[in-house]
């Protein structure tokens, strides 16, 4: 089963993120520029403030997600406030244009 | 819910059993039972048809259980299985194997298995299974011999839709095996879903041996955000180094906490700074002891109870935490993954204590829901990946968990009146729904 992750985090690591993917044969990510709050925002005037993360989607398989979320945390250390989230979405299907391959070959 | 203040806490226990046992040493199982259903009744303030159907086994079945030895002659043994309630659904519980065993005994399990599911919000009554037997002297033919039999005798009475067996003391997957084989001989056809528990090769679940360590994880997790403590770095003791125990030794320490502690019948060990869980593993599963283990001091189970640490995990047996050492417990968490390893009178010492008790019902029910996934799984015919049950038992614990401890928070009682009125309640209130026949 195919599982796209998509995780907000600091833009520091965007480098070792690419190299924990090569190390774990994750083949590819996507980066999307992003501005956010959350629950652990600093606050000003009683407003949580917008702050600069980026935005990162991989597809993956099901097997791969618990190594790779482990991997991320080993990262970001324990108790870092603010360093982000991970969240896990069911993938139905994944289609490689150029060879017309499907599901879990298209993106291996 | 409504909780009503208990009038009588004294009050006489149902004609169908018999007075408690004088003896306070050693509690008759099913006397406890009782009790902790009466005290869980008076609060919800049921009536006394409701307390006598929650007080009485629908069915008892005793069996002889004739084996013929390796040594050709026959020895008869005797076997029970006790469906204590088939009102939300057909019965559920294990089947252990061990010469205390006794159809009081069973009947308590039993009873117990039908709060566990219950709590969980599983479809199910409760059950338990038991074969008075020392396995330990047997074969592997005798007591595969002593399993089809035993099978064969209560076989009207299981089944995928009437009582599915699994698991328990000195009872393996080998033996869910056997049980499988047996049934489905018998119906001339494969019956998967009659037990729990099998081999993952003739459709048992994955995730199914981890599973209660995971669930008694996730409660601790759970009682940790509730108090406002950190969810890792803690210190944890462990009393017994079996399934549950290992395996919560080694979830845990993935998560960052320090185990210092742990034991099996022959003893325990202390390593202050935290030890590697899989290391002490297998230098049990070589010496059959973790006492020894380098660099480790040695302790008794009773000093490992009373250990300076947050977490206390009591993974071995019942009856480990009493009036006598209630007082000289010193964790903050006590994750119950035994079946009752706290006696009632010590209950109320940790309570008062301020000490944050998981109930076994709660805490150790990750088992029966992985259990309750293998079931599933067998009826369709179609398989789930581990990460999928990973992640059901999680969100059966977590709502489960977070039912009890509303009611604890709300009604202002200890986590484990919390689990009994959710537990009971619901049976009660399935049986009113379903009515009496005719």
């Amino acid at each position: 089963m195919l599982r796209k992750i998509e995780a907000f985090l600091a833009p520091s690591k965007l480098d070792v993120l690419r190299d924990l993917l090569l190390k774990q044969g994750i083949e590819g990510m996507s980066v999307l520029q992003a501005q956010g709050w959350g629950t652990r925002s600093k606050v000003k005037n009683g407003k949580p403030q917008f702050e600069e993360r980026v935005k990162v989607e991989i597809v993956m398989d099901e097997q791969q997600v618990d190594p790779f979320i482990r991997g991320v945390q080993s990262l970001t250390g324990d108790g870092a406030l603010g360093a982000g989230m991970i969240f896990v979405v069911p993938v139905e299907d994944a289609a490689r244009l150029s060879t017309r391959e499907s599901g879990k070959a298209a993106i291996l | 819910m409504k909780v009503k203040e208990r009038k009588n806490p004294s009050r006489v226990t149902p004609s169908a059993v018999s007075a408690p046992s004088a003896s306070m040493e050693k509690p008759n199982p099913w006397q406890v039972a009782l009790q902790q259903m009466n005290a869980a009744v008076d609060l919800l303030g049921l009536d006394d048809g409701t307390r006598q159907t929650l007080a009485t086994p629908r069915k008892c079945l005793t069996v002889a259980v004739p084996v013929r030895m390796d040594d050709d002659h026959v020895r008869v043994f005797i076997g029970h299985r006790v469906q204590h309630s088939t009102t939300r659904g057909p019965g559920k519980g294990g089947i252990r194997y061990h010469p205390d065993v006794t159809l009081d005994e069973v009947k308590a399990l039993a009873m117990w298995m039908t709060w566990k599911c219950s709590v969980m919000g599983l479809p199910y009554g409760g059950a338990k299974g038991g074969i008075t037997c020392d396995p330990q002297r047997m074969s592997s033919r005798e007591l595969e011999r002593l399993t089809r039999r035993y099978t064969s005798e209560i076989l009207p009475i299981i089944g995928p839709e009437k009582d599915i067996p699994a698991p328990d003391v000195n009872t393996n997957p080998q033996t869910m095996a056997w049980l499988m084989d047996t049934y489905s001989v018998n119906k001339g056809y494969p019956v998967p879903g009659v037990v729990t528990g099998k081999p993952v090769q003739i459709g048992g679940s994955q995730g199914r041996n981890m599973a209660t360590a995971r669930g008694l994880m996730y409660t601790v997790l759970y009682a940790l955000k509730h108090l406002g403590l950190p969810q890792t770095g803690l210190r944890v003791a462990i009393q017994g180094y079996g399934n549950a125990g290992y395996f919560a030794a080694k979830l845990l320490d993935d998560l960052g906490f320090k185990i210092i502690a742990c034991s099996t019948s022959k003893g325990g060990i202390l390593v202050d700074k935290g030890f590697a869980p899989d290391e002490v593993h297998e230098f049990y599963r070589k010496t059959g002891a973790v006492a020894g283990f380098k660099g480790a001091d040695a302790l008794t189970n009773e000093e490992l109870l009373e250990l300076p640490c947050d977490i206390l995990l009591p993974c071995a047996l019942e009856g480990q935490i009493t009036q006598r050492n209630a007082a000289r417990i010193k964790a903050r968490i006590i994750g119950e993954g035994a079946n009752g390893p706290t006696t009632p009178e010590a209950d109320k010492i940790l309570y008062e204590n301020g000490k944050f008790v998981i109930p076994d019902i709660l805490a150790n029910a990750g088992g029966v829901t992985v259990s309750y996934f293998e079931w599933v799984q067998a009826l369709q015919n179609y398989f789930w990946s581990e990460r999928d049950v990973n992640l059901r038992l999680r969100d059966l614990m977590e709502r489960a968990f977070e039912g009890v401890y509303d009611v604890h928070k709300k009604q202002k009682v200890d986590m484990r009146t919390a689990a009994y009125l959710v537990a009971v309640g619901r049976v009660a209130e399935a049986h009113k729904l379903r009515g009496l026949y005719p």
